[in-house]
């Protein structure tokens, strides 16, 4: 999958979080399940108080230096919503955990596979994250917002604003039973910077949010020292982030990159056993996974035995093998086929948040326009850009075409993170003879000719809404020609800025954090997708981006980067669209209740199997 | 019949030498996947590194001679995804698909030639005109749609038999269907009309009229020689199957090489792309080959080559 | 004869042999013919007057009533009578306008792959020589080449659309027609007609173009008839792969291959471009059938 910049994006409440339904069919007496239910929300209840403590014990620790200055920040946030969240979820919480069978095991059907098992590797994309990320557990855990907490791997701690110091935790072993050691952090580190000895030219698919990293040494064999070359409050949340790779060094050094990428031994909370690229990837509950089912945080020791991702590329043939019972759990399946399915009360609809928020880049860079030479690039005049804005109706889309749940996307901060509270007021709405007055008051009433390309068959739907916004442009003047290519042309495209046409990109759905916006908002930034302001209000936004980076009072700073997500958003170097929302349709046994607040994907140590 | 074998067998060589060229030259032109599938912050310099290690910065001639030398050795390089041998990709799947295209063939044999002899024999009856239907049906019908509607009437409806995946006699059973479809028709059709040109031919008739022949002995005669003009058109059939099997290959998740073609062409694996269009027309060519021997086997009157 | 003379019975039989006549010069299985014929009729109409015909603007899209069943299901409505699809744009009119495009497929393809593959074919049959087994090897790479391989290559690098899948179908299509006037050449250079012809002094060209051609015309058109059904079936299985038409373009082959993942609960998406489909790859079949007893019933292997 195309990765936004931001990898932890994890972080945006506006999200409503949807549950999975369907606990109609519990055979226990109502008295009892509800007993239950409140026995698990008393516990829950207490894992997070204490969670809270531990978290402001931490704090409290780090309030000297700066940089725990910036992640209370955050975490103030959090915390405020943390109970909201939580409560959110209890109210899901509806299944009772005598019911769960602990030896059951699920097939899953998956429309695409990695083309290897490696987590790290660039070469992994397409399919990733919908498949093994299960078979790897990060250093540190996650709280439901995306930030590292305590109890992992190993725990951490600042030292200043130059170094991260990660003492390993006793006790926790890689798949095959070897202990995970200081040295294999070093390892992973190394091998995702491409500075590890046995291969210093790996492929990482991780380097941005590694890019803090500075030198690392062993302190002893329990303690690894990292230098942060860019302080950066990420630090230890890019540590934690879901799918974050922990390598086993001396297995690494035996196998080799290609031998890893066809057997991987992890740390995560699933086992890998076995594959076969076209067919099917087998994997069975790590029952050594070292956070049992009662700890707080994710992930945790799964409640299902064993799990299958099964390869069918068709859509159609994944609903058949759902139906004919060959599969319980099948993904990505469009909400046309899901809802009927799901209303049928035989199957449960997980509706999953993924951390993308759509939108379609408009070319501001080029100064040419490609289909008049000689021509200006009409889309450097703000008018046709806010006319492209105004032609497409979202909220039609979402309805309609989507499932409904999805929110309009500010894509910069769509979230409590810089949030502008008055933004949805200035939303720019759907206005078709607007848009049409402008495009005429910017000089281009015969219309502004241009191509708008999509990466095909990546995302549901994505043929019917690209086309219905093809169809709302071409209303109001602009004359579209829609272009679907493959996933290699786009990103060797992108990677080379050749995409001189508006084109879709999902951006990471509202940042957590003020280094990961700097990424795709600094001026000085090389990222492809970079976010593009014009004149004045360029260096308007390179000097909040970087007040904000030294700015400590919380109110300021947000009010820092809410004028910088509102400048940028009535700039109008996007069309804003919505934050997908996957669906997912599941044997009426499967039961999941999503614990991140927009989860990379179905998070299968959560999915419960029950009895029948 | 060696003699006429040897230039056969060059000629066939010269075939898949042409074919390897072209999708060499093809697979080069659609790009390379080093850009797309770099680390993020790679560096120019990286990407040219990567490039070189795989003799991409080369000239495409020197490409090609390697390319050529590789094919020589029998090696044709690594995927560039998993960096296994290209061609342990490629046969890995191979037999998957082999064996498709083979279950197919069998149907077409077992069920198009036999229907077609049926048909020509009670023509005009009932059963001649539905069977003549469902030959023009089926080859109007795009596979892949055929194929879902089996998956849904057989395996979600009926609950007969898996929808997808390879595994045991049953998974077989809608794939090769699917696959046969178009072929057998196309058997049923020309063989039905082979025999009636055949049984109208005056020997036939002349046998008949005299009332004494035993009429199996004309039947056999008859099929003998309408199968005699079949076999080119099997040939080239089963030849055909296994570059074909790639629709159905998607629609039933099967993991055969068509698939892995397929999606190697969007990744831009070329290496793969390459061993995988190699073993097609070696399996092609090999089969046309096949073909005129047994042709020349049945019917010693036609040489092999004699055509030519 | 005298003019008052007439018989009674020969008046009659004058009739009679006249109806005859007329009745006799009509081909056999007229028809059936006749079907076919108006069939394509309407097929070759729809086409060119799509946008005349159609009810709708096939592109209007309109969200809210998206996926409606067609006019005698409970969802449907005399609106739309064959249904709306994913984004509420009319069935009927799309598959109007689809024809349009199937249409111009078939005229482009078949005359293209028929004017390239016969002339190559006289050429090869008649000259033989270098040019033969060249244009032959040519026809055997062709064939041992898989065409839809090729054809997602070609897409993959330029992009889908509908010239590509046009020049790719000609690129493909050629070759049977190459074979077939090739062999009929070859039984042909012997004739009397053919060698006399030679012997008078006709230059290449001519005896090619006077003398041979219109000798394998009849088995050209009949294989180019069955070509129909290959032709659009090719198309639909490229769009399948998403080696077609590119989006701006409406096609049959596209609409079954974009309606199959409703195909369980919205079957007509499918079912009426996919019966569509079947229709005219019947009708092209029967018709390359029956021309084929008409013009030449020695021609039985056609395929």
């Amino acid at each position: 999958m195309l990765r936004a910049s931001a990898r932890a994006g994890v972080g945006a409440a506006g999200l409503a979080l949807v549950g999975c339904g369907g606990d109609d069919d519990d055979d226990q007496p109502q008295a009892v399940a509800q007993a239950d239910q409140q026995q698990d929300q008393q516990q829950q209840a207490m894992q997070q108080q204490q969670a809270m403590q531990q978290q402001e014990q931490q704090q409290a620790m780090q309030q000297q230096d700066e940089q725990a200055e910036q992640q209370a920040m955050q975490q103030e946030q959090q915390e405020q919503s943390a109970a909201e969240a939580q409560a959110q979820q209890q109210e899901q919480q509806a299944v009772a955990d005598d019911n769960i069978d602990y030896s059951a095991t699920a097939i899953g059907a998956y429309g695409a596979f990695p083309q290897i098992l490696d987590q790290g590797s660039a070469l992994a994309r397409g399919g990733q994250s919908a498949s093994n990320n299960y078979h790897y557990a990060a250093v540190f855990p996650l709280d439901p917002f995306g930030s590292a907490v305590p109890g992992g791997l190993a725990e951490w701690e600042f030292v200043g604003a130059e170094s991260l110091i990660v003492t390993m935790n006793e006790g926790r072993t890689f798949h095959d039973g070897s202990p995970v050691t200081a040295e294999d952090v070093k390892f992973t580190i190394d091998r995702l910077t491409g500075k590890a000895e046995y291969n210093p030219e790996y492929n990482s698919a991780w380097t941005g949010e590694l890019s803090w990293t500075g030198d690392n040494e062993l302190v002893d064999e329990n303690t690894l020292r990292i230098e942060q070359a860019a302080p950066s409050v990420d630090a230890a949340n890019s540590l934690a982030l879901g799918g974050f790779p922990m390598f086993p060094k001396a297995y690494i050094e035996e196998v080799g990159d290609d031998g890893y990428g066809q057997f991987p031994v992890a740390t995560g909370s699933f086992k890998f056993v076995e594959w076969s690229a076209d067919e099917y990837i087998k994997s069975v509950r790590n029952d050594d996974y070292y956070n049992g089912r009662d700890y707080g945080y994710a992930p945790r020791l799964p409640y299902l035995a064993g799990y299958e991702a099964r390869l069918i590329p068709e859509i159609g043939a994944r609903v058949s093998a759902l139906e004919a019972g060959e599969v319980d759990l099948a993904n990505s399946i469009p909400p046309d086929l899901a809802v009927p399915l799901g209303e049928s009360g035989d199957y449960n609809v997980f509706y999953h948040p993924a951390q993308r928020g759509l939108h379609i880049k408009l070319p501001m860079t080029i100064e040419e326009d490609p289909y008049n030479p000689g021509q200006p690039n009409p889309w450097r005049d703000r008018r046709v850009r806010i006319a492209a804005n105004l032609a497409v109706d979202v909220d039609a889309i979402t309805e309609n075409i989507m499932t409904g749940r999805e929110n309009y996307t500010y894509t910069l901060s769509s979230g409590q993170f810089g949030f502008p509270e008055d933004l949805p007021e200035q939303r720019w709405g759907y206005d078709p003879d607007e848009a049409r007055r402008l495009l005429a008051e910017a000089g281009y009433a015969d219309g502004v000719e241009t191509d708008l390309i999509y990466l095909a068959g990546l995302y549901t739907n994505d043929q019917l809404f690209m086309e219905a916004i093809a169809e709302m442009l071409r209303e109001v003047g602009f004359i579209v020609n829609l272009i679907p290519e493959d996933i290699s042309k786009f990103l060797g495209e992108a990677r080379n800025k050749e995409l001189t046409a508006p084109y879709l990109f999902p951006q990471s759905a509202g940042f957590t954090s003020i280094g990961s916006m700097a990424i795709s908002v600094d001026s000085a930034a090389t990222y492809e997708h970079r976010v593009e302001v014009l004149s004045d209000e360029r260096a308007e936004v390179d000097r909040l981006l970087a007040a904000a980076k030294t700015e400590f009072d919380t109110d300021k700073r947000q009010q820092l980067l809410s004028d910088l997500v509102r400048i940028h958003y009535l700039e109008a170097s996007w069309i804003f669209l919505f934050e997908l929302v996957q669906t997912h349709v599941a044997a009426s046994r499967l039961h999941w209740d999503p614990y991140f607040l927009q989860p990379p994907s179905v998070e299968l140590w959560n999915l419960k199997s029950m009895k029948t | 019949m060696a003699s006429h074998l040897i230039p056969r067998v060059l000629q066939s060589i010269a075939v898949v030498f042409v074919v390897v060229s072209l999708v060499f030259v093809g697979s080069r032109l659609i790009g390379d996947p080093i850009e797309a599938y770099s680390a993020r912050n790679a560096t120019q310099e990286a990407i040219d590194a990567a490039r070189d290690r795989l003799g991409l910065l080369d000239p495409m001639i020197v490409q090609y001679g390697n390319f050529l030398w590789g094919v020589l050795r029998l090696d044709f390089g690594d995927s560039i995804f998993s960096e296994q041998p290209a061609w342990d990709e490629v046969s890995s799947r191979l037999w998957a698909t082999v064996q498709l295209s083979l279950a197919a063939f069998v149907l077409i044999l077992a069920v198009g030639v036999p229907i077609g002899v049926l048909a020509a024999l009670r023509r005009g009856s009932v059963p001649d005109l539905i069977a003549r239907l469902i030959a023009l049906v089926g080859q109007a019908m795009p596979n892949f749609w055929l194929g879902l509607l089996l998956i849904f009437i057989f395996a979600v409806q009926l609950g007969w038999l898996p929808t997808s995946g390879r595994g045991g006699f049953e998974n077989l059973i809608m794939p090769a269907i699917t696959l046969a479809g178009f072929g057998a028709a196309a058997a049923m059709r020309l063989t039905r009309s082979g025999m009636l040109e055949v049984l109208s031919n005056d020997y036939i008739r002349t046998a008949r009229a005299k009332g004494l022949a035993d009429r199996t002995v004309i039947l056999r005669h008859a099929m003998r020689n309408a199968l005699l003009g079949l076999i080119t058109v099997l040939g080239i059939m089963l030849a055909q199957l296994l570059a074909g099997s790639i629709i159905v290959e998607v629609v039933f998740a099967w993991p055969g090489v068509g698939r892995l073609i397929f999606r190697s062409i969007t990744l831009r694996d070329f290496p793969v792309i390459q061993v995988g269009v190699l073993v097609i027309a070696v399996w092609f060519v090999a089969i046309n080959i096949l073909v005129d021997i047994s042709y020349n086997f049945l019917d010693p009157r036609i040489r092999v080559g004699g055509e030519t | 004869m005298s003019a008052q003379g007439v018989p009674v019975d020969d008046a009659f039989g004058g009739l009679f042999a006249r109806q005859r006549r007329w009745t006799r010069r009509l081909p056999r299985g007229w028809p059936l013919l006749t079907v076919y014929l108006v069939l394509i009729g309407i097929f070759v109409i729809a086409g060119i007057f799509a946008d005349l015909i159609a009810p709708h603007d096939p592109t209007d899209q309109n969200l809210i009533s998206r996926l409606q069943g067609p006019v005698w299901q409970e969802d449907g409505e005399s609106e739309h009578f064959l249904g709306t699809d994913g984004l509420g744009r009319d069935s009927l009119s799309r598959l109007i306008k689809g024809s349009q495009t199937s249409l111009l497929v078939i005229a482009t393809v078949i005359p293209g792959s028929l004017i390239l593959g016969t002339a190559a074919g006289l050429l090869a049959g008649w000259r033989r020589g270098a040019f033969d087994s060249f244009a032959m090897r040519l026809v055997e790479v062709q064939l041992a080449f898989p065409a839809l391989l090729f054809a997602l290559l070609i897409a993959a690098m330029l992009g889908p659309s509908l010239r590509n899948v046009i020049v790719i179908l000609i690129v493909f299509l050629w070759a049977p027609y190459a074979r077939l006037v090739r062999a009929e050449v070859l039984s042909l250079r012997e004739r009397e007609f053919v060698v006399a012809a030679r012997t008078l002094g006709a230059t290449d060209l001519r005896v090619m173009v006077q003398h041979l051609l219109p000798n394998v015309v009849n088995s050209v058109v009949i294989l180019a008839t069955l070509n129909v059904s290959t032709v659009i079936i090719a198309e639909a299985s490229l769009s399948f792969l998403g080696a077609g038409a590119g989006p701006e373009t409406i096609s049959w082959g596209k609409m079954v291959a974009e309606g199959r993942d409703l195909l369980k609960i919205r079957f007509w998406l499918t079912g009426f471009p996919g019966i569509t489909i079947m229709i005219v790859a019947l009708v092209g079949n029967l018709l390359g059938d029956w021309l084929r007893d008409y013009l030449d019933p020695q021609l039985r292997n056609i395929q």
